[in-house]
């Protein structure tokens, strides 16, 4: 799968830009980091670039189609293979495990299996029956996470996925992240860099001031 | 005066029937709103606001128009029964359970959208989510819906007529009662109404809380 | 989720098996061709219906005839109530307001089958009578004493104001008296009904004009204790209560036409006797007095 961003902008309020003339191309499976300060545009590049917001200039061009000029049905088709997940993950009243069926009620397309190993691996068979409020920060991300990943696509864009977790944790999704990256591509936005991180990366986008340095 | 019991049975199913009414009415209109253009939704909404004080006497006198022998509905034969009370009183709740209902759907909506969004769904199939998010608000919707319906006399007087042992309900006894200086027989139907608002609401509201913290 | 669908559809199922009882036990009416009407609209002015004379009379008439026919009573003021006969949204009427009653009789919307039952309008007012009421030749010398006494300072009047039959008199009295009283600081507006313009006239020592059905059945309650009678008028204030039929469309069926016949038959026959046996100090049979109670009547209809 290929992803193609062509002189794309955006701003919010109409004055300030948050992303400006950026170029980019996910060109299949790999990891790409998308670092940079507070405030440098990762999480708009990467809701662009996983299609949940449309730019206010440019163009977004998957496997050749200009994304946001296709018919509904070709964007509702283009859109399932890609999974955002949140900074701040938005988990609904109830359980953990309910949030996580929510996975496959709202996609219709989740890998069970894999979701029963990423729960294993995260020791989080603790946290599925702890309502969503109840849970820590950590707790939150890593059941957000796991009902991400669980999703089937093509493009995973992450917004800071490392955020709250603790080291173990951090070196868990590492593991994750770099094994799912041999088939899909896998988009993740820092600010903290890992050794680690930057060695798998097949491509590092720097981002300052809404700008790819 | 007939038996309480039987004044105090038929007001609960007659205002209980027209606040669920409105609840389903406030239901639809409120998601529909939700989807519509924020400008327009907002009008709508202050629209609806608006309508919250109107006096139910008001409304009791559109619904004896359309019902009378020669309003719109008049071959329905409904005036001076329950049924155009059902009506009314439908009428008067909802604009309060819309209300209610909308802006928490909104929020709802559009957090869930977001997240079904970020899962790679572009469209529909939210409202059980909304719902299931939103369970308090329902509850607290047809309450307010109920408590309305069941305290106005415009409707019950002007489109029932508080005929008794037919149309008679706890708020025309109250007037009818008054009306031939009984105030005794008066007060005690009042305080029947205060205790039966007040455990319904309480029964419902803790059901309500149960629900939600038990998903 | 499930939880609450099954509390909401069992709510949902309550409400509605509620609803269905009752729509099976008192069936709306169905349109049948020979049955009488299941359900009748009656409109009543109020004394009829506080002193259960009128219920008393329904439910004679149903034994009497052994018809299973349903009465929806209304108590309203005698103006709403012959407003509703007009509409059709009553079918059958009680009324004592002769002046509003010829108005539509005139214009065809009403039928009179009958004149049932008299009784007088006395003046109330409280015991020290400030006004002189008592001593007035009457009704009208009265209502001058009591706007000379109010313009003074020394009396109150309450008016009902709600254009009931009571209050229609009321008007007419003023009228012959050729005073207006309105916006008075003395003259007092209750818009209430009877019992509860008696009960404010009580606690404001207030004079007032009153049936004497309602005024005997809160006086028997032990409700009354400031107001007297102080004048009776039987030429001024005899009040004539009669028995209507709509002849609007929605009326015209044979069944209520028929209905309203047998009834008036009854209230001409044995209702008389009923009236005389059970209402003797509130009411009287007006068939033993006809030619009198119908003079009164046209009379009053004829008064502005």
């Amino acid at each position: 799968m290929e992803v193609v961003l062509e002189g794309v902008s955006h701003t919010y309020n109409g004055r300030e830009y948050a992303l400006e003339e950026v170029g980019l191309s996910i060109d299949g499976p790999g990891l790409y980091l998308v670092v940079g300060p507070n405030g440098s545009g990762k999480t708009t590049l990467l809701k662009i670039v996983s299609l949940n917001l449309r730019p206010s200039r440019g163009r977004v061009i998957v496997d050749g189609l200009d994304a946001w000029n296709t018919s509904k049905r070709e964007f509702a088709e283009l859109k399932s293979k890609f999974v955002y997940s949140h900074d701040k993950p938005i988990l609904l009243r109830g359980t953990c495990r309910y949030n996580l069926t929510m996975g496959g009620r709202l996609s219709g397309r989740v890998d069970e299996d894999f979701m029963k190993r990423l729960i294993e691996i995260f020791e989080a068979e603790k946290l599925l029956e702890r309502k969503s409020r109840e849970l820590s920060a950590g707790q939150a991300k890593l059941c957000s996470l796991i009902r991400a990943l669980s999703v089937k696509a093509e493009v995973y864009a992450l917004d800071e996925p490392f955020n709250s977790l603790d080291s173990s944790n951090v070196s868990r999704l590492l593991a994750v992240l770099r094994e799912l990256s041999n088939t899909k591509a896998v988009l993740v936005s820092t600010h903290f860099l890992y050794e680690g991180l930057l060695n798998s990366a097949k491509k590092t986008i720097r981002l300052i001031n809404g700008k790819i340095a | 005066m007939e038996s309480l019991l039987d004044i105090t049975l038929r007001s609960l199913w007659i205002s209980g029937l027209a606040s669920l009414v409105s609840f389903i009415a406030a239901l639809a209109l409120s998601f529909s709103l939700a989807r519509a253009r924020e400008s327009v939704a907002n009008v709508v909404a202050g629209f609806l606001e608006s309508l919250v004080g109107v006096p139910t006497t008001v409304i009791g006198l559109l619904t004896y128009m359309l019902l009378y022998p020669r309003g719109p509905l008049a071959p329905l034969n409904l005036l001076y029964t329950p049924w155009a009370i059902v009506i009314g009183e439908s009428l008067v709740a909802l604009p309060v359970s819309a209300v209610v209902l909308y802006r928490s759907v909104r929020r709802s909506l559009s957090v869930v959208s977001e997240l079904a969004a970020s899962l790679g769904l572009t469209s529909g199939g939210l409202f059980g989510i909304v719902a299931r998010e939103i369970i308090p608000d329902l509850f607290t919707s047809y309450l307010v819906g109920f408590s309305r319906a069941i305290g106005e006399l415009g409707v019950a007087l002007i489109a029932g007529g508080g005929i008794q042992g037919y149309t008679n309900v706890l708020t025309t006894a109250i007037a009818l009662e008054t009306s031939i200086g009984n105030y005794e027989d008066a007060i005690s139907v009042g305080l029947v109404l205060i205790s039966i608002t007040a455990l319904i609401t309480l029964a419902l509201k803790t059901m309500g809380e149960r629900i939600w913290r038990s998903s | 989720m499930s939880k609450a669908v099954i509390v909401l559809v069992l709510l949902a199922a309550f409400l509605a098996g509620f609803a269905g009882g009752y729509l099976f036990s008192s069936a709306s009416t169905p349109s049948g061709a020979q049955a009488p009407p299941t359900r009748v609209t009656v409109s009543t002015t109020t004394s009829l219906y506080q002193t259960h004379l009128l219920d008393d009379l329904l439910a004679d008439f149903k034994n009497a005839t052994g018809l299973s026919v349903e009465f929806s009573v209304l108590a309203k003021g005698s103006g709403e109530a012959l407003r509703l006969l007009s509409d059709g949204s009553a079918c059958l009427g009680f009324t004592h307001a002769p002046s509003l009653e010829l108005k539509y009789l005139l214009n065809g919307s009403i039928v009179r089958l009958s004149i049932f039952a008299y009784n007088e309008f006395v003046i109330v007012g409280p015991k020290d009578d400030p006004a002189g009421v008592s001593n007035a030749a009457s009704a009208v010398d009265a209502f001058k004493r009591i706007y000379e006494a109010g313009e003074k300072g020394l009396a109150k009047f309450v008016s009902r104001g709600d254009n009931s039959g009571t209050h229609v008199r009321e008007l007419q009295l003023w009228k012959l008296a050729g005073l207006d009283p309105s916006g008075k600081a003395w003259y007092l507006v209750s818009g209430q009904g009877m019992a509860q313009t008696l009960l404010m006239a009580d606690n404001l020592k207030a004079y007032t004009l009153t049936d004497v059905g309602t005024l005997q059945s809160l006086v028997s309650q032990g409700k009354i204790s400031n107001l007297v009678v102080l004048l009776r008028d039987p030429k001024l204030l005899i009040n004539v209560y009669s028995f209507y039929v709509s002849s609007s469309q929605s009326c015209r069926s044979k069944d209520v036409s028929n209905l309203a016949l047998l009834l008036a038959e009854y209230l001409n026959t044995r209702g008389q006797q009923l009236i005389a046996s059970k209402y003797k100090d509130l009411f009287n049979p007006a068939l033993q007095n006809l030619t009198v109670v119908e003079s009164a009547w046209v009379e009053l209809s004829r008064l502005a």
